[in-house]
């Protein structure tokens, strides 16, 4: 062979063999169901029908199926990670970024529309339920941990002070608790979303307090350190390699005696059906969201009964995946604590499950949650 | 509407690798036929319905084709191809701009009518454009009349530049339509081209394209993130149109043709005429000679000289989309083109800088105006890069300027002749030649993985000119 035609038969056979080695292997490679690292189920292969071929539905869900099904994924995302953050020195990569070792979410801007959206929510339900039952109304908003990353970071930050003034604004008749002069970057977990249960306890007492209720001291709990890692949700969504938790959790003889109720979905009934649940639930640390541990992860309503309460106070939280690990702490300064989670459970159907009779409400909502409101019904 | 991009995974992992085993297993007597069946698919991939008219539409351009060829007078040669110009034009006025004329009749009369309810065929006005072509050549006689629907169909429906370009003459590629060679050099080439597109397109143009939404998407951008986004689109639809153009011209050369050049470094233009001649080089030739030439072109009066200059770039942008903003488009073109023929053109030639801050300036300006949804938008667009209520710099426009200047930088630098003289230069060097044997490869294997995990990712994904 002439010296010449090494180039061209080098750039041919590997161009070939980039193409077919990725084609026979995705054609022939069993379609995965869920993806461990960004928590969310796969498109598998989209059935055909004469409509759905002839309106190009279903090439564009078989588009989908392509991306999410195709070899080697995620080493695949991790090189997009790297090349956007590392050799193009984008600031982001899908909205991510680490800082610090911890790695947080540009939520950016604010939607005044979605602010508003929640706060005529939580009015609807104020006045449909707990000015009849003479509760006791608290809001406060959780921000999310850019927001105490974003400047040191040079990274843009959604306005919380306008958020928490919009929401207040909107909220005349409810009692107001500022929690953000509280939190750090470092109260939450580098790779999760979620605030670490350890480092929230001033939190919790603030809450408490500012509700009226009297919870146990911090020297009452244990804490304890889970051995296996945890890798939270914005380490896959990140793709690139990072720092993992170490997952730690409070306990207490008070927390002990929890008696934790569960209340799912009865897919024949479409009623809410109660059953024994745990307060910390080990299962989840073989599970790939280890925050499930606390509560026990999405459930449309729980309760939390303290059978050692000294006092006949009930606390109910409208709440996200936040209040998960903070309502462990709360629940030593109530006798019940029931935790809604809007949107698992519509506001009209919420009445039907419980009572607001005197007791104190709290609007628990993170910036995520309320900057997309949508999700909640 | 959904269109099988080159720039998506299905495309590269299924449809190629299946379309270049067919091919290059089939006799060379079934090449043709290989590749019109896997252009349907193509089309139809996104389009089924709209296949038929594309098939229709080649049947009328292949049978006119033969009759103008065979008629026996002038006169009835001349009548069957203002059949075919009408039958092809018919139905892209119908398609395109059927409701752009209903909006407009409604809105100036106060009568209302209503839209009819019909999507824009994918490629519509570059398939258009090349039948067209065909039979005006075969009336000029500057090409004899394609005997074989299978070779005409080929050339028509031809996946490679189907839906983008670039214009494809039939009578570019005639030879090779009979007869063309296949070689390990072509294939490489070919494939070498089309990976540089595909990464231009995915790294480059998605990237810029990110910028933009950002600034769309923003409640108050500044004015400075107005002006790093208009700088961004005018990246963005460069590398974007010119990458896809890379892609086709890639194809084309595996599969053993040659299509024309469709852009030749347009932003180191020194005037707008020459910007022109560097800027979707196969629309501008068709136009002028389809067009402009038979109009007259410059050898007519001076009055009816600028007639012409404005009825064609009138319809070049009108040729882009059915809307206000693109026929301003085109027109903002011809009074640039017409005081550059007045005397302004003199006077670039012999600038060194200004005649190239002149061009990026307008280029960035019709740009915006193209960008627009409508020319209420447009004007918003630029409104928002000379007024100062969003203020001058602020916090995000600095953000994404930093995130992205790297990007900045290699579109800056990629849309110069910079990298290929660099190259071309190591290349010429003993050293430089034979570790271009082993880093040339690398470095387009690296690319293509790049790609492929991009589109992985998932990430933003538009095509700017397929809506044409």
């Amino acid at each position: 062979m002439k010296r010449e035609m090494l180039k061209p038969l080098c750039i041919t056979l590997s161009f070939l063999l980039v193409i077919s080695v990725f084609s026979v292997w995705a054609i022939i490679k069993p379609a995965d169901e869920y993806s461990v690292s960004e928590r969310r189920k796969l498109a598998q292969f989209p059935k055909a029908s004469f409509d759905s071929v002839k309106d190009g539905r279903f090439f564009e869900s078989f588009e989908k199926y392509a991306a999410d099904q195709f070899p080697m994924r995620d080493k695949l995302r991790a090189l997009k990670a790297t090349a956007s953050y590392d050799f193009l020195l984008e600031r982001d990569n899908n909205g991510l970024y680490c800082y610090d070792d911890t790695i947080a979410k540009i939520d950016y801007p604010l939607d005044p529309f979605m602010i508003d959206n929640a706060a005529d929510l939580f009015e609807n339900i104020t006045e449909l339920y707990l000015k009849p039952a003479n509760a006791k109304v608290y809001i406060a908003a959780i921000p999310d941990k850019n927001k105490y990353l974003a400047e040191e970071a040079g990274r843009l930050s959604l306005d919380f002070d306008a958020l928490k003034a919009r929401l207040f604004e909107k909220t005349p008749d409810m009692t107001h608790i500022e929690i953000d002069g509280l939190l750090k970057y470092y109260n939450y977990y580098y790779t999760d979303t979620h605030w670490k249960q350890e480092e929230i306890y001033p939190v919790a007492k603030h809450l408490a307090d500012e509700m009226g209720a009297e919870i146990p001291s911090f020297k009452s709990y244990t804490l304890n350190v889970a051995s296996t890692p945890f890798y939270g949700v914005y380490s896959g969504q990140f793709a690139k390699k990072c720092k993992y938790d170490s997952f730690r959790f409070l306990s207490s003889p008070v927390t002990d005696g929890l008696r934790v109720t569960v209340f799912s979905f009865d897919e024949e009934t479409g009623d809410l059906t109660p059953e024994n649940g745990v307060l910390y639930d080990k299962k989840a640390f073989s599970t790939d969201d280890m925050y499930n541990f606390f509560l026990m992860g999405s459930v449309p309503l729980i309760t939390v009964e303290n059978p050692a309460a000294e006092n006949e106070k009930e606390l109910v939280i409208f709440r996200d995946s936040f209040s998960s690990s903070l309502a462990p702490l709360l629940a030593g300064g109530y006798k019940k604590v029931t935790l809604v989670d809007l949107r698992y459970l519509p506001s009209y159907a919420v009445g039907d499950y419980v009572s607001f009779e005197n007791a104190d409400v709290l609007f628990l909502y993170s910036t995520l949650v309320l900057n997309d409101s949508l999700q909640l019904s | 509407m959904y269109v099988l991009l080159f720039s998506s995974l299905p495309f590269l992992y299924y449809f190629l690798p299946a379309v270049l085993l067919l091919y290059f297993i089939a006799p060379k007597a079934l090449k043709n036929t290989v590749l019109l069946l896997s252009s349907l698919i193509f089309y139809a991939w996104g389009e089924p319905k709209y296949v038929f008219l594309m098939i229709a539409t080649i049947f009328s351009g292949y049978i006119l084709g033969i009759l103008t060829e065979k008629a026996r007078t002038k006169r009835l040669s001349r009548l069957f191809l203002a059949l075919a110009v009408i039958i092809d034009l018919g139905a892209l006025g119908f398609f395109k701009y059927a409701n752009f004329f209903i909006d407009n009749f409604s809105k100036a009369t106060g009568i209302e009518a209503s839209a009819l309810n019909i999507a824009l065929p994918i490629g519509i006005s570059f398939y258009t454009f090349q039948i067209l072509s065909y039979n005006i050549d075969v009336y000029r006689g500057t090409v004899a009349a394609q005997k074989n629907p299978i070779d005409l169909g080929a050339y028509i429906t031809m996946f490679p530049q189907l839906i983008a370009g670039p214009i494809v003459r039939y009578s570019d590629i005639a030879p090779e339509l009979k007869c063309r060679s296949h070689s390990l050099e072509k294939f490489s080439l070919g494939a070498r081209r089309f990976t540089i597109g595909l990464a231009k397109k995915v790294i480059l143009a998605n990237s810029l394209g990110e910028f933009c939404a950002a600034k769309d998407a923003s409640p108050a951008p500044s004015a400075a993130f107005c002006w790093a986004a208009a700088v961004a689109f005018l990246f963005q639809i460069y590398f974007d149109f010119s990458g896809y153009s890379d892609m086709a011209i890639g194809l084309g050369e595996i599969f053993g043709f040659h299509f024309p050049e469709n852009f030749n470094y347009p932003y180191i233009s020194k005037s707008i005429t020459e910007f022109w001649r560097r800027w979707h080089i196969s629309l501008g030739t068709w136009f002028r000679d389809y067009v402009y030439i038979p109009m007259g072109g410059n050898r007519v009066s001076k009055p009816r000289w600028f007639f012409n200059i404005f009825t064609v770039w009138f319809l070049t942008g009108f040729w882009h989309g059915a809307s206000w903003n693109f026929i301003v488009w085109g027109l903002f073109f011809a009074v640039l083109l017409v005081f550059e023929k007045l005397g302004l053109l003199k006077l670039l030639k012999k600038g060194k800088v200004l005649p190239h801050i002149y061009v990026l300036f307008a280029v960035l300006i019709s740009f915006v105006i193209f960008d627009a949804d409508s020319m209420g938008e447009a004007v918003k667009n630029l409104g928002g890069m000379f007024s100062l209520s969003g203020g001058f710099l602020g916090a995000e426009a600095l953000y994404y300027i930093k995130s992205y200047f790297v990007v900045f930088m290699l579109a800056a630098i990629g849309s110069t002749p910079l990298p290929k003289k660099l190259y071309n230069k190591f290349a010429a060097t003993g050293f430089g030649e034979k570790a271009l044997y082993v880093l040339e490869p690398l470095f387009l294997v690296a690319l293509l993985l790049t790609v492929t995990a991009f589109l992985t990712d998932g990430s933003f994904n538009p095509f700017l000119y397929f809506r044409f």
